[in-house]
């Protein structure tokens, strides 16, 4: 039986368009359409490396509102299936909650042998789902990882331990973080995200999913309540524009403000 | 009573000298030495890696109802935030350290070890296999659980407060637990290290290679530079790198990141949202744009508008 791969994405609000309204005194997403999480484009990476040597396919599952502009994306890298949790209870849901619908979801489709993920969002990125899923799936955790493959009954992977990259062999079923950073990710093309637009997308409610599991709280306690306005997190700055006659005038002029703080 | 020094131990680290809050301790003549205003918090017993300091009021091993620190190596940067929530909920921290190569294992191993000494708050770093740990722990424990936190207090109803950021950098909020256990992971900060004991797990594995860096991560100062810059332009901002030992990357690089170099220098860098939220952490910031109105002008100390090939090649001249 081939190896059953799934990886698990969030859709975020696009980050390059996040922005602090000063005057109103909030977080300004009104522009920040949803977008798949940065991070969980090295899970993918991970799965297609995954899939290629174990000679089977991935699914991805994604919970939550955007999830279909992030599965388009993420179908680009090649995913045979592309699954949506939509439903109102996952609005407010935490990581545990998120981990638990998605946990719901794989044994749905029939479990998985091997669960990637990205290692945490950039919105409120808790990078707790990969934990959480490995608890509610009985599974085993590799975290940080940078590279994946099969190993016959196992699967041999290599992740940051410390200062070192360390390859060891894990039995599945297993859920893997991928690292946020040392994975070489490949670029999609056009062509793929062109054909990825017209794969069809499974839509499910909590409800279609459920089994022995509670809705989308999982039964655990809640995770940090915010409980207060969020604020700017901006220090304050000197912005100073450096003036002179030429370029060497306004050079000498900041390295002499630079030596003055002792930065230079 | 102050804390006291085993000089045969002693080395000389100084990381006694940063881990202490209440400037009592020096390292003179390459020893540590500790001073009258010394309150016995224990911070520096714990940074010592030698074991060198001897505190004057030895606690448990491991501390019932207190704080359980789960480090990976020595060197995690968290101390600081744990010894201020521990000082101001006058509670006891103990530390163990685990291999994060089968991160099951050091979770179970974690969850195991806060069991049996009743801790009430388990902290980790937030970096690296930390929050995928905790994660677990928390499920195990049937504990609330925050993350990415900055810094954190205990309540006398036995919540956690934190200080947390979010999207990348750009908002801070504060958050809270229900009394009962959490577990929360810490951005690290300062590099001094927790003195801890490891717990052997069949973690297994053979060292392949050294990992990768975080882009910038303890770099003091960092030229950063556009992708697509003109090759006179990033030629000189190479110089200007080598001139102050700076580590150079792509601006790219740290989108997503958090960096906090004491100087960051940006070469042609328009500066998108994630990348100045990435860099907010930065001592001050230089920024060579071709337009004054660029975004990274509104978080830069000093801006030099014009044109950009010019003016690094002048900056590098003046260096």
């Amino acid at each position: 039986m081939s190896m059953r791969i799934a990886v698990c994405v969030a859709a975020v609000p696009n980050p390059d368009k996040v922005k602090w309204d000063r005057f109103r005194q909030l977080l300004d997403v009104q522009d920040a359409e949803p977008v798949l999480n940065p991070a969980d484009r090295n899970a993918l990476e991970l799965a297609a490396q995954l899939s290629k040597t174990a000679g089977s396919t991935f699914d991805v599952y994604c919970a939550g509102a955007g999830a279909s502009a992030a599965l388009r994306e993420a179908a680009a890298f090649g995913a045979q299936r592309l699954v949506a949790l939509d439903d109102a209870a996952l609005a407010d849901a935490d990581a545990a909650g998120v981990a638990c619908a998605l946990a719901a979801a794989i044994g749905k489709s029939g479990g998985a042998d091997v669960v990637l993920c990205g290692a945490a969002t950039s919105s409120y990125g808790s990078g707790g789902v990969p934990g959480y899923l490995s608890s509610f799936l009985n599974a085993g955790l590799r975290a940080d990882a940078v590279a994946i493959e099969s190993n016959g009954d196992a699967v041999s992977v290599i992740n940051i331990a410390g200062s070192s990259l360390v390859r060891s062999n894990a039995a599945m079923p297993l859920v893997v973080a991928a690292a946020p950073y040392g994975v070489s990710v490949r670029t999609v093309s056009p062509i793929l995200l062109m054909r990825a637009a017209k794969k069809p997308i499974e839509t499910f409610g909590l409800a279609d999913v459920a089994d022995s599991r509670q809705g989308a709280t999982a039964g655990l306690p809640s995770t940090g309540a915010i409980d207060g306005p969020l604020e700017s997190n901006r220090k304050r700055r000197l912005n100073e524009s450096v003036e002179g006659p030429d370029a060497a005038a306004r050079a000498i002029t900041l390295v002499s403000a630079l030596r003055e703080r002792a930065l230079v | 009573m102050p804390v006291t020094v085993d000089l045969e131990k002693c080395v000389g680290t100084r990381d006694c000298l940063n881990a202490c809050a209440f400037n009592a301790i020096d390292v003179i003549g390459g020893k540590a030495v500790v001073y009258e205003n010394c309150v016995d918090c224990d911070a520096c017993v714990r940074a010592c890696p030698t074991h060198a300091l001897i505190s004057a009021t030895p606690s448990e091993a491991t501390a019932r109802g207190g704080i359980l620190v789960a480090d990976f190596g020595d060197r995690s940067g968290i101390v600081a935030a744990v010894d201020r929530a521990a000082r101001g909920a006058s509670v006891n921290v103990s530390s163990v350290r685990v291999d994060p190569t089968d991160a099951a294992a050091a979770a179970d191993a974690v969850a195991n070890e806060a069991k049996s000494s009743g801790s009430r708050v388990v902290v980790l770093p937030h970096a690296g296999a930390g929050p995928a740990i905790a994660a677990r722990v928390a499920a195990t424990l049937g504990a609330a659980s925050l993350s990415g936190c900055e810094g954190f207090t205990i309540d006398d109803a036995g919540g956690v407060r934190a200080t947390r950021i979010g999207f990348g950098g750009i908002v801070k909020m504060s958050s809270r637990t229900a009394p009962g256990t959490t577990v929360i992971t810490v951005v690290p900060k300062t590099h001094a290290p927790f003195s801890s004991h490891l717990i052997e797990t069949a973690a297994g594995g053979t060292v392949v290679g050294d990992a990768p860096r975080t882009p910038g991560d303890s770099a003091r100062t960092i030229v950063a530079i556009a992708n697509g810059l003109p090759d006179d332009a990033a030629l000189a901002a190479r110089g200007i790198a080598d001139a102050l030992g700076a580590s150079l990357l792509e601006a790219d690089a740290v989108a997503g990141k958090h960096i906090a170099p004491e100087l960051y220098i940006a070469v042609g860098v328009d500066g998108s949202t994630e990348h100045n939220a990435a860099v907010n952490g930065a001592g001050t910031i230089v920024a060579l744009v071709s337009q004054s109105n660029a975004p990274i002008a509104q978080v830069a100390d000093y801006l030099l508008a014009g044109d950009v090939d010019e003016d690094s090649k002048a900056l590098l001249s003046a260096l």
